[in-house]
């Protein structure tokens, strides 16, 4: 019940997040112009994926009512919210853009620190097995816990640090122009399907390990499989947050070469 | 009915058009980890609107980001990542070259020994081609220009050096390399109907790449003299009134060199030796790296207390070591001797001084204010490693899902020449993706494609990998594209010009292509040292 609750909020709330930059983009100062915009791509981005789904048919579907309700509430709620919310769309997206990448890099500073962690924890393994011949599996567990979690909390960190290896033969010298046009597009055409992607993907896996509580093979290894596997959903969401304030940059670079 | 014979006759080649696809938008330059994802899944889609792609991929997405996860293999790269990174930031890597040069700088050339030496030890654990390359360059090039180096030879020496340390175990690179390789080898083998296949291992690869690592960095090494003694002028020696006293400089090296030394024989001899595997070599890499950062970092603190437990610390584990190998410390048994006791009771007092040197290294660091800077940069060079890893998995799933696989193999078994055509051709075409792409990226998407069918061919495994990493590390080398010499003139002086860099490298690609040729002509080289070891 929580997951599906969950799963229909993500559906209903990330594209019209998604979509902001772009609308801003669009629509420059105007509220109107931007809600409009809004609803547009959230509207495409609906039929994006009832397309896909069209395919796809192992992706889990919105139970039939809320699929069709979904759409259409999504897109009065963004058009509520914006006439409510919004006093100057390019500002207030750059202010939300600066939130999220805050946020993505605080998490990612945050779980950095577990390396020192993992290290030392590791390091006691080996000293316990190789001098006392003991071993705890809940210990050696741990290792790849902290690992998991080291990796996927940081990924959104690294992509607002710019630390994400380019291919960059031809980005390096390209013009701010250029390079905030490929971001966008990087953003719109890749990075965000992805996240997405793995959001629409993750909702059975991690709910299916939920439900279960799964835990771990051994009997006394740590039975939190579950919340390990929470992280990806978690992942995405902090690369849709970084990737957010990537494509504000974006459009903010271009809207003011635009201007000059 | 034409337009769908259209679709199927398209659809057969979608996997060709992926590869297309890939290529030609990763030279956009936007991140290659979520390229490669983006790419994955718009041929996913395209695949299933012609009905020749099994829509349960989608399905196996969030089971290959955990497959990441719990990864046994690559839990090593973290720390290997933060050892290096430890090394980095405590500036003990400046140090070593710092006294290396003082030692040898009173000899024609010696500058350019110290860079070699010093990049192979420690360049081994960045990961990236840039950051080496650019933390040598730094370091090193303004002072040989200073002492008058001639500028080509300088820069060659910087780029052969920073590239060559990724090919020197423990790198991570070969990590990767080796996780790949694995899974390849065992896909081969089972496909052609071996059901308790043979395993090759991370050690294996490590033990395959020393021996030419090494003879790599004597070539480098001898090319190095042979210029001094032929051309003085371009390597000259620095004044012996400004180095100092001979005696000083070997007590400066004695002080700087033995620490790092034996840390990476220590890890490197345990994972070759079988004593451990690379993730727990990598730990107690790190916290070497750890203990050896806090004591350098205390000397200038002047507080005596912060060093004795950091060398308490050290002699703690020496204490275990020797311990361990004269008596049976394991608890738990049925009958313990009065010896054993007393060494078990003597083993446990050691373990309690190593927590004390660990958390005085810890304050000597913080006070430097770099805990936490090293943290987050390993942070971002771990994740960076494993967003690629994930990118890489998915675009090779929905390769596979198009009949990539096949398209493959059908062309290497096309080639004219057979085994030998075959590896040729592959080599080729890895070192024009080294123009474009990183270590990191060839190894993930490349190596899984191109493995498995020429390992069924009856390559050896660990002669594959080696031939691969030194073939790619030529690449970087190579003007006009190669990636280290891209990143030296970044940070190469304006006085330098970028003809001097290729010119430089040239003579160290002819020594890269000998290397090659003799690991070709000779696979023993690569083959026998982990054939001694292990099996």
């Amino acid at each position: 019940m929580v997951a599906g609750a969950l799963f229909w909020l993500g559906a209903a709330l990330l594209p019209p997040l998604v979509a902001a930059p772009l609308a801003a983009l669009i629509a420059g100062a105007s509220r109107a112009a931007f809600a409009a915009a809004l609803a547009g791509l959230t509207l495409a981005a609906f039929a994006a994926g009832a397309a896909f789904t069209h395919f796809a048919v192992d992706l889990p579907r919105l139970a039939p009512s809320w699929r069709l309700a979904a759409a259409p509430l999504s897109i009065a709620g963004v058009v509520a919210a914006t006439a409510f919310l919004v006093r100057d769309p390019q500002a207030d997206v750059r202010r939300l853009a600066e939130r999220l990448d805050r946020l993505a890099r605080a998490v990612g500073m945050g779980a950095a620190w577990l390396v020192w962690a993992m290290a030392l924890v590791q390091f006691t393994i080996v000293v316990l097995r190789y001098v006392f011949g003991v071993n705890f599996i809940m210990m050696q567990e741990s290792v790849t816990y902290l690992h998991g979690a080291l990796f996927l909390m940081t990924a959104g960190y690294a992509l607002a640090t710019g630390d994400h290896v380019r291919v960059d033969l031809f980005y390096r010298d390209a013009s701010p122009r250029r390079k905030a046009m490929i971001d966008l597009a990087g953003a719109y055409l890749f990075l965000f399907p992805f996240c997405l992607l793995v959001l629409w993907t993750a909702a059975p896996y991690v709910s299916a390990a939920w439900a279960a509580r799964e835990g771990s093979n051994e009997q006394s290894g740590i039975q939190g499989v579950f919340l390990l596997k929470t992280l990806i959903p978690l992942f995405a969401l902090v690369l849709i947050a970084a990737g957010f304030a990537l494509a504000s940059r974006a459009v903010d670079t271009l809207r003011s070469e635009k201007a000059a | 009915m034409t337009e769908g014979f259209c679709l199927c006759a398209a659809a057969g080649w979608l996997d060709v058009a992926m590869i297309a696809t890939l290529c030609v938008l990763l030279l956009a330059g936007f991140p290659a980890a979520f390229t490669l994802a983006g790419v994955a899944i718009l041929f996913a889609v395209l695949g299933l609107s012609m009905g020749v792609f099994d829509p349960s991929f989608f399905k196996s997405l969030p089971q290959r980001i955990f497959g990441a996860v719990t990864n046994t293999t690559l839990i090593a790269v973290p720390m290997f990542v933060l050892m290096g990174v430890i090394l980095e930031r405590a500036k003990i890597a400046e140090e070593l070259l710092d006294e290396m040069a003082k030692l040898f700088g009173s000899m024609r050339g010696g500058l350019g020994f110290s860079v070699t030496v010093v990049g192979a030890l420690l360049a081994a654990s960045t990961g990236i081609v840039g950051a080496t390359v650019v933390t040598m360059g730094l370091l090193s090039l303004p002072t040989m220009l200073r002492r008058g180096y001639d500028p080509a030879l300088a820069c060659g020496s910087i780029a052969a050096a920073g590239t060559l340390g990724q090919i020197i175990p423990p790198s991570i690179v070969l990590i990767l390399l080796g996780d790949v390789i694995s899974n390849a080898y065992q896909k081969a083998q089972l496909e052609q109907g071996v059901f308790a296949p043979e395993t090759v291992s991370v050690g294996d690869l490590f033990a395959g790449a020393l021996i030419p690592g090494l003879a790599l960095v004597g070539l480098y090494l001898a090319w190095q003299a042979f210029v001094a003694v032929t051309q003085p002028e371009k390597a000259p020696a620095i004044p012996a009134e400004e180095i100092g006293a001979r005696a000083q400089a070997w007590r400066g090296a004695l002080r700087t060199l033995p620490a790092p030394l034996l840390l990476i024989i220590a890890v490197l001899g345990s994972i070759l030796a079988g004593a451990a595997t690379p993730t727990e070599a990598a730990s107690v890499g790190a916290v070497g790296a750890l203990l050896i950062a806090g004591t350098r970092a205390a000397t200038g603190g002047g507080i005596v207390s912060t060093r004795g437990a950091v060398f308490a610390a050290v002699l703690a584990l020496a204490l275990l070591v020797g311990l361990r190998s004269g008596v049976d410390l394991r608890l738990g048994r049925a009958e313990t001797s009065g010896a054993e006791t007393a060494g078990i009771a003597l083993a446990s007092l050691a373990v309690l001084v190593i927590p004390v040197g660990i958390v005085a290294a810890f304050r000597a660091l913080n006070r430097q204010r770099i805990v936490g800077d090293i943290a987050r940069q390993t942070a971002r060079v771990t994740t960076m490693v494993f967003t690629i890893f994930i990118g890489a998995a998915a675009f090779s799933l929905v390769f596979r899902g198009l009949g990539g696989d096949e398209t493959v193999r059908a062309a290497l078994e096309a080639t004219p020449g057979g085994v030998f055509g075959a590896v040729l051709s592959v080599m080729v075409v890895m070192f024009v993706l080294g123009f474009f792409l990183d270590f990191i990226e060839i190894g993930l998407v490349v190596v899984p494609l191109v493995g498995p069918p020429l390992l069924a061919m009856g390559v050896d495994p660990v002669w594959l990998g080696v031939m691969m990493a030194v073939n790619l590390q030529t690449s970087f080398l190579t003007p006009p594209f190669g990636f280290a010499l891209f990143y030296l003139r970044g940070v190469a002086p304006d006085s330098v010009k970028t003809g001097d860099i290729y010119r430089g490298a040239l003579p160290f690609i002819a020594l890269q292509v000998a290397g090659l040729a003799a690991i070709a002509a000779f696979p023993a080289l690569a083959t026998w040292l982990p054939g001694v070891l292990g099996r």
